[in-house]
């Protein structure tokens, strides 16, 4: 009802203000080993998957923009770094036609460790020195929050399908 | 025909956003914690806060009890070792009020800050950073209640770690885990100094350049220490879990569990100190 009145890009931005309000009091809370879920980077993830690396990139700018107000790095940083995850997903997974029904926790897991890691890339380039690079503390954030975030990741790409309208066909969603 | 200009749009759109998100960073890295963006980001943070204020107590009882199933096995653990560690505790206290009272005259004597009698202003815990590579958490105090970059924050006795940056109504606290943090320290029984690193969220803290013929206690505290004016005196970091000489190595490798569960962080304290030139004046540079 609300999504056929707000058209498919208040569609998007419903579901990111959904996260910021999600994350912070509820997600963040839940630490599996000292690390939690990121649902502003699995967006972008599963927008790619769903929807192709265009709609990867933008729903990963505007999440990254999202998750980079209460953050003290660049303001920018998460913007630029859920950009390219998102495309570099969507890149990805257009090979991968009406997959199994794991493509998409292996997405999510997949996809987060190259937001990761690409978190951490980029910021060391950009000189952004609250950002961990100790490569041991990386590495255990790499598996814990591609795990948890392969978990949500299901649920996630239910609600971007909705949001962007893409066909039952999508990877791993027929 | 129609996939390849697909293709191509879709590269078009990522090369502008990259260049849009460049910008920003350029931007917000040359104003150096000020400019247009960090008002955009204050205002935007202090309109969503009620929100997720709201909501965080809504849903408080559900992310308890998610956190309480998935980490139900710590619980268990932690509340057998702080039940242990509650009895040795009451024999401490007993013991050290003396020992107190000897070294606030000393301190007093000798014009040092006193912990206990730096003005505090207490805070509560709104959010965790949303991204897991960066160790910082969020609380509801700011410019406007006095809190400045660089204060050191504590919760109950612990030390959790020192402002990132402050907006009108919010502050970000870095935390003594994340592996870009240094405190200088002591060991509070043979009073040898050092420094303690941060060695990621989940890894015990790391006591730094201790000499192999410097004696360690089993359990020894470690706290703060004044050198450097980053930290008042004494502030309680962790006890020494490990303390082993590596061959090869002119330092031990002594591994820290620190006293403060940044896990389950719900208050804290900013320390309020004012040096001669503002409040961040005697806190400005981390130590090595």
């Amino acid at each position: 009802m609300i999504g056929a009145v707000v058209g498919r890009n208040g569609r998007v931005l419903l579901l990111i203000l959904g996260v910021i309000l999600l994350q912070g009091p509820v997600l963040d809370r839940v630490q599996v080993a000292r690390a939690h879920p990121d649902l502003f980077l699995l967006l972008p993830v599963v927008a790619g998957l769903v929807a192709g690396p265009g709609e990867g990139a933008w729903v990963g700018f505007i999440s990254g923009l999202a998750a980079d107000v209460p953050l003290p790095t660049a303001f920018g940083l998460s913007a630029l770094v859920f950009t390219l995850t998102g495309f570099a997903v969507g890149s990805i997974v257009q090979t991968l036609i009406e997959g199994p029904w794991w493509v998409v926790p292996l997405t999510g897991a997949v996809g987060t460790a190259i937001g990761e890691l690409l978190y951490v890339g980029i910021a060391a380039v950009t000189d952004q020195s609250l950002v961990i690079s100790d490569p041991k503390a990386v590495a255990y954030i790499v598996v814990v929050a591609g795990m948890a975030n392969a978990i949500l990741s299901v649920p996630a790409a239910i609600a971007m399908r909705w949001a962007v309208n893409a066909e039952p066909s999508s990877p791993g969603m027929a | 025909m129609a996939a390849p200009r697909s293709g191509q749009r879709s590269r078009f759109t990522v090369m502008v956003l990259v260049m849009v998100c460049l910008t920003l960073i350029t931007i917000d890295t040359k104003a150096n914690g000020g400019g247009v963006l960090m008002t955009i980001r204050s205002n935007a943070r202090d309109v969503l806060d009620p929100a997720q204020a709201s909501l965080g107590q809504v849903a408080q009882p559900v992310a308890d009890f998610a956190d309480g199933l998935v980490n139900a096995g710590d619980l268990k653990g932690e509340n057998r070792r702080l039940r242990e560690e509650n009895g040795r505790l009451q024999g401490e206290v007993l013991q050290s009020a003396d020992a107190q009272r000897q070294l606030t005259a000393l301190l007093d004597l000798n014009k040092l800050e006193v912990v206990k009698d730096i003005p505090r202003v207490a805070a509560r815990v709104v959010n965790t950073a949303p991204s897991n590579v960066q160790l910082t958490v969020e609380i509801d105090r700011g410019t406007d209640d006095g809190v400045a970059t660089g204060m050191p924050v504590v919760a109950g006795s612990g030390l959790v770690g020192r402002i990132a940056s402050t907006s009108g109504s919010r502050s970000v606290v870095r935390l003594i885990t994340d592996p870009e943090m240094n405190v200088a320290a002591r060991l509070a029984a043979s009073g040898v100094l050092t420094s303690v690193k941060g060695n990621g969220a989940a890894a015990l803290l790391r006591a730094q350049e201790i000499k192999p013929d410097q004696p360690i206690g089993e359990n020894e505290a470690v706290v703060t220490s004044a050198i450097g004016g980053n930290y008042p005196d004494s502030i309680p970091i962790g006890r020494v879990v490990k303390a082993e000489a590596v061959a090869g190595v002119s330092y031990q490798r002594v591994e820290v569990e620190p006293v403060t569960d940044f896990g389950r962080l719900e208050f804290v304290s900013v320390l309020v100190r004012r040096g001669p030139n503002g409040p961040t004046a005697r806190v400005t540079a981390e130590e090595p």
